[in-house]
Formats: C-alpha cells, structure tokens, sequence
C-alpha cells in the first residue's frame, strides 16, 4: 500500500487492459467492465473525445498549474492546413505533448479559476492541500489504483473536479453521479486513503464547473452515496477476479431471459 | 358456407379467452387506478400516523389490508404500525377484530394467578359450533427462554400481566382466526423477535483484518558472550601472550578447586 506523488503521466502506466489482465484495476475500468464483462473484453482503447480532452486540460491547470507545459504546446497555428503547422503538431504529438491552440488554453484557464476560486471549494482547502496523489493498494489479491484529485492537509474529506457540460439541477447532478459511477469513486478512494493512511475520512467532494461560459460551478457532497458505492466497486472487484481466474467474460444478459411485459404497455 | 360459418365460429372461440385476459387487465388496471387516488388522498390527511403521512404506497397498502379485513381504513392505518420494516398490529386492535367478528364469543384471558401471574392463555368460543378454543399458554419462563423479558426496556419485567394477555391473544389469534390477522404479528411481538441491531457498516476491503494476538514468544536462551570475552582476553593478554594467559587462568582453576 503507499501514495505517490508528482506521477503525472506515469499513474496510467500498467493499467488492466484486455490484453493485460493483470495491470491496476481503476474505479473508472471497473465501472465499465462491471457493466458486461464480455463487452469490457472485446473493447478498443477508448478514443479521447474534444470533452475529455478539455477535462484533461483543466485538471492541469487547475491541479498542477506550473507543470502544463509538461503535458501540452500551444499552437502558434491559426489551423493545421499548412505543411508547417502539421510538421509541428505531427513532432508535438511524437514527444507525448498534447497541441493545443490558444482558445482552449484560455477557455481552460477560466474553467480552471472558475472551480478554484469557488467560494464553497476555499474553506476546504484553507489548510493546504496536495493534488493529484496516486493511491496503490490490494483487494481481495487484486491490485488497485487511484488518483485523487485534492487532498486537503487535514480534514474529513477528499475532493474530486468535474467538468460538465450543463449542471442543471440538483436532480440532474444525482443522476451524473449514478450514471457515471461517481459514487462508486467516492467509496474506493476514501477506503484506499483510510487504509494508506490510517485516517479515518468520510466525506467525498465533488467539485463541479460547467465547459462553457459563464462557468457556473457546483460543490456538492455525495457522502450519502458512499454505501451504494462501495457495494458496487467491491461486487465488481469479485466479479473481475472470477472472470480474470475463470476467463469466463459474462455478457449483460447472461442466461436465456425471458422478458416480462411491463405494465405501461399494458395500459397503452 | 357451413365451412366458412364453423370457421368464423371457431376464430369467435379462439378470441374469447384472449378478450377476457383483456378485459381482467383493464379491471386490474382500474381497481388500481382507484387504490392509488384513495392512497393519495389518505396520504395528504394530518390525522393518519407518520408511517402512512405522505407515503403513498404504505397507504395503498393499509387500503389493501382494510379491504381484505372489511375495517374502516383509517382504523387500520391508526393501529398498523411500520416497526423494524414490518407491518404489524397493535394487540389491541386485534383482539377488538376478533370481538367485534361475530364468529368468536369474546376473547377471555385465563391467568394462572391474578395478583402475580407468571402463566396465561386465552380462550374464546366458535359461535357456529359452540367448540371452546383455548390458545396457547404463555409464561413468563417462556419469555425468559425466548429472550423476550431480557431485552433491554422489555415490558415483560414491568408489566408482566399486559404482555402476558397481549402475547396470548396473538398466538391465538394465529390458531383460530390467522385470516384477521393476515398472517401479521403485534407490534410488542415484532420488537421482542427483532435480532438486536448488527453493525452493518461494511468493511474497508483495503484494511486488512487485525491479526490475533500472539502468545509473547519465549525469550531465546542468551548465548554465551563469547566474543566478549575474546575482548576480555585480548584485553588481559595480547593475541602472542595468549599462551601465557591461558597457563595463569588454569593455574587460578586450579587453585579454586584444590585450594
């Protein structure tokens, strides 16, 4: 069991794949494998869309803002349709350095401000605070990995940013949540804490920011959703040893169902 | 023609039993449909208890149970209680159920000592056929056994005699008249049968459980400090006086035993 800190790209190193059964398990992995284990399988590698690829983006400059350039070039390119400015995207991207253009960076910059500055987020990190620190532990002879995003020096909490396309409203976030399988973050990292570090934290941080202006911002608790998490990282984290030890890979419907009539159609 | 007439006869018949699961559907559509308004407007009144006050469902549940006992519905939610997560009715109610039957002459309760009971059982008689029905007899050696007297608050230590007639009542009420009760306990029944609460937190998986602890190892035998004494020695007499020193330590051996 330990922490990591300053991994930067390397936390993403060694993660379970389909052709590498016994990498890291990580909560967002885990999430998708629990929904059809065959499906899981028989995936490609996920392709970063213009959303993630922004997320990715505010995450730096909000969580590690003096290591950016690290990680990305701003294109001195209006457009990549000159020789020139494919020559230099085509050698950005060889050196793992993500091309970015000047637009995205200043429209990350606020996103990153908007979540950092936010009134309700201050109080949490008045402490101090550390940022991106790579959990390592094991469950059940499984490997397990995650990253947190803010962990204030002292408290009972740990904190995680989100970019959204729209928050909406408190119904819409609870949603989010479920559907993306936030809940089931909130439980798997603070047990990986708690374990590395003895500390007893409770409460998980979601700290929202909306993709576009005027970059409203939500900091919401789903402490309430932690149960419900931990019951599901934990179920998958046995289905995937069954699965990896049996190579058996269930499909979302496994045996031969018979569908039952639901009663609104029956009224209908 | 009789073909075609014995064709359209035997499609008739074949639709027959398809239209009459449809109109079972609509009826059970509309029965329903007639329970979930009744439920909703229950749940909007501020004289029905907490457990049904806003909460459509334990309403439509409460109707459901009003209708199968022919109560009125507001008794029922007054005296059916949600008590560890089950519906359960108040001893009172229920023996006034069996009273107010017709079937039972009233419920009677026979104590085995009036000023300090420890025993009773309940009896009543079938109007139709005249026949005594005595239920089970409860004592308080059973309450004891069954760990009903031993919880904490227990109404067995203060008011052995209530519990005594309540508990009679509910057994036999489920010996003779299990359709008023509908197969439900006492309220007093399902907290003296309720396990006491587990901790049900789940475990960190992360944290591996504490080791037993160990009985404490035997201190190992101390070797003897050889070097130490090398030490000793080479202090005494350097490594080329080692033979002399050797000669002086038997001669003083010898001395301590032949003195």
């Amino acid at each position: 069991m330990r922490l990591e800190h300053d991994l930067g790209k390397k936390y993403y190193e060694g993660g379970a794949t389909p052709s590498n059964l016994g990498g890291f398990v990580s909560k967002s992995m885990l999430f998708d494998f629990a929904k059809s284990p065959w499906g899981w399988k028989h995936s490609k590698a996920k392709e970063s869309t213009p959303a993630m690829a922004l997320g990715s983006l505010v995450h730096c400059l909000a969580l590690t803002p003096k290591k950016w350039q690290e990680d990305y070039a701003i294109s001195e390119f209006d457009s990549y349709r000159t020789k020139a400015a494919q020559e230099w995207r085509d050698d950005t991207v060889a050196k793992g350095i993500v091309p970015i253009t000047n637009e995205q960076y200043e429209q990350a910059s606020i996103i990153a401000d908007s979540v950092m500055s936010d009134d309700d987020l201050q109080p949490l990190l008045v402490a101090g605070y550390d940022t991106e620190v790579a959990m390592y532990s094991e469950s059940d002879e499984i490997n397990v990995r995650g990253m947190v995003d803010i962990a204030p020096k002292s408290g009972d909490c740990l904190i995680d940013l989100k970019t959204i396309s729209s928050i909406t409203s408190e119904a819409n976030l609870v949603n989010v949540v479920l559907n993306r399988g936030y809940h089931w973050q909130a439980a798997m990292y603070l047990d990986l804490w708690n374990a590395i570090t003895g500390e007893n934290r409770y409460r998980f941080i979601l700290a929202f920011v909306e993709s576009s202006a005027p970059y409203e911002t939500a900091i919401v608790d789903i402490s309430e959703f932690i149960e419900l998490g931990r019951d599901g990282y934990t179920k998958a984290i046995s289905l995937w040893k069954k699965c990896v030890s049996e190579d058996t890979w269930t499909k979302t419907i496994s045996v031969n169902t018979k569908l039952k009539l639901p009663y609104w159609a029956i009224k209908q | 023609m009789e073909t075609e007439q014995q064709q359209k006869t035997d499609a008739i018949v074949a639709q027959e039993p398809q239209n009459h699961i449809m109109l079972r559907v609509q009826a059970e559509t509309q029965a329903f449909e007639l329970i979930q308004r009744q439920a909703m407007m229950l749940s909007k009144s501020t004289l029905v208890p907490k457990d049904f006050a806003g909460n459509v469902a334990n309403c439509a549940i409460a109707l459901n149970v009003a209708k199968r006992t022919r109560l009125d519905p507001l008794m029922v939610c007054q005296n059916l209680a949600i008590i560890h997560g089950r519906p359960s009715w108040s001893a009172t109610a229920l023996i006034g159920m069996i009273n107010a039957s017709g079937k039972f002459s009233p419920l009677r309760f026979i104590m085995d000592d009036d000023d300090n009971p420890t025993s009773c059982f309940a009896v009543a008689r079938d109007r139709e056929s005249g026949e005594e029905l005595k239920g089970e007899k409860i004592t308080l050696d059973m309450a004891k056994r069954e760990g009903w007297s031993t919880k904490n608050g227990s109404k067995w230590l203060t008011m052995p005699g209530q519990m005594l007639r309540y508990r009679a009542a509910s057994f036999w009420s489920r010996a003779y008249a299990s359709d008023m009760s509908l197969g439900m306990y006492t309220q007093d029944e399902v907290r003296d049968f309720a396990e006491p609460p587990r901790n049900v937190t789940p475990k960190n998986p992360f944290v591996m459980p504490e080791p037993e602890p160990e009985e404490p190892a035997q201190e190992p035998a101390k070797e003897p400090e050889t070097i130490e004494a090398e030490i000793v020695l080479e202090k005494k007499a350097p490594v080329k006086k080692a033979g002399f020193a050797l000669d002086e330590m038997i001669k003083e051996l010898e001395k301590e035993v032949n003195p």
